[in-house]
């Protein structure tokens, strides 16, 4: 069974990226094919990472979150270390690209 | 008009994230591409009760439809009429296309993949792949859906797959199983 990401509002989304050393956010909406598809990529990566916190956030129920992060299309993950974003990816990438992105933060 | 509508019950996008199938993962990236949406009609048969209303297998063949192993009854009711119970995803899929090279331009034809869902491996998504690709190759238009997507452990999801040559309405919204007979019927139009 894959790993089910926390599913944040508006309101958790900055005090989950505050209170997580290394976090990963993905922007994501309901009718988004490639959202998907990569939200199953980034469900298989989780266990590699137990030091990093995984969620998600609905732009479509809080449109108001993609507002905050700059969010112009979907999917989008960012990736934050200490409160602060240091890396984003747009798109569906290729699973080994997304494990590079997460091994540059954990060993940064 | 070569047109056809295929509805693969039980594949998700998480298929096509876990067994990157390359006829599907390429209309991903070529077609019109949506998101059915649907947590109430997650069997077969009520799927399509859904997706077909008021209309009967009758009516569709009146509406110039061809209906094809659509499983409200055992055997499955269309062209072909198969007891799936016995069969393998390939044997299903065997007998669908060949009734679909039959019947290819009389009528949009609209069939049901019934047997994914019991196979969910990567080597049953690609045998639905290479069934697929070949399909297209002698097609003008094309929906290839599904009501529901995969099982991951006991919850079915509820999202399923929208590739189509037909542009959808509305799309920053999910295709709900109501939606899904219009755009067919829209299918033979274009």
């Amino acid at each position: 069974m894959q790993v089910e990401m926390e599913c944040l509002s508006e309101d958790q989304v900055r005090e989950f990226i505050e209170n997580s050393e290394k976090a990963v956010i993905d922007f994501w909406a309901p009718w988004c094919a490639p959202c998907h598809v990569l939200h199953r990529i980034v469900q298989g990566v989780i266990p590699m990472f137990p030091e990093v916190k995984f969620g998600r956030v609905d732009t479509q129920k809080y449109p108001g979150a993609a507002d905050q992060f700059s969010v112009y299309g979907l999917p989008t993950l960012i990736i934050f270390s200490n409160g602060e974003p240091v890396d984003r990816i747009v798109g569906v990438v290729p699973r080994e690209f997304l494990l590079s992105k997460l091994r540059s933060l954990v060993d940064g | 008009m070569r047109a056809a509508a295929v509805g693969i019950m039980g594949l998700g996008y998480e298929g096509l994230a876990d067994c990157q199938p390359k006829f599907l993962n390429h209309l991903l990236n070529s077609v019109a591409r949506g998101v059915v949406e649907n947590s109430d009609y997650q069997t077969p048969k009520s799927a399509w009760l859904k997706i077909l209303g008021d209309m009967s297998i009758a009516d569709m063949q009146k509406r110039s439809l061809i209906p094809s192993n659509i499983p409200l009854t055992t055997p499955t009711a269309g062209y072909p009429s198969l007891d799936i119970e016995k069969m393998t995803l390939k044997e299903e899929l065997e007998a669908v296309f060949d009734k679909f090279k039959m019947m290819l331009g009389r009528g949009t034809f609209v069939a049901s993949i019934n047997l994914y869902e019991n196979d969910r491996s990567c080597e049953g998504l690609n045998l639905v792949d290479n069934y697929l690709e070949k399909m297209r190759s002698v097609l003008d238009s094309f929906i290839f859906f599904s009501p529901y997507g995969g099982q991951d452990g006991a919850v079915k999801s509820r999202y399923g797959i929208y590739l189509s040559t037909l542009q959808r309405p509305f799309e920053d919204q999910t295709i709900k199983l109501e939606q899904i007979m219009p755009l067919v019927l829209n299918l033979g139009r274009f």
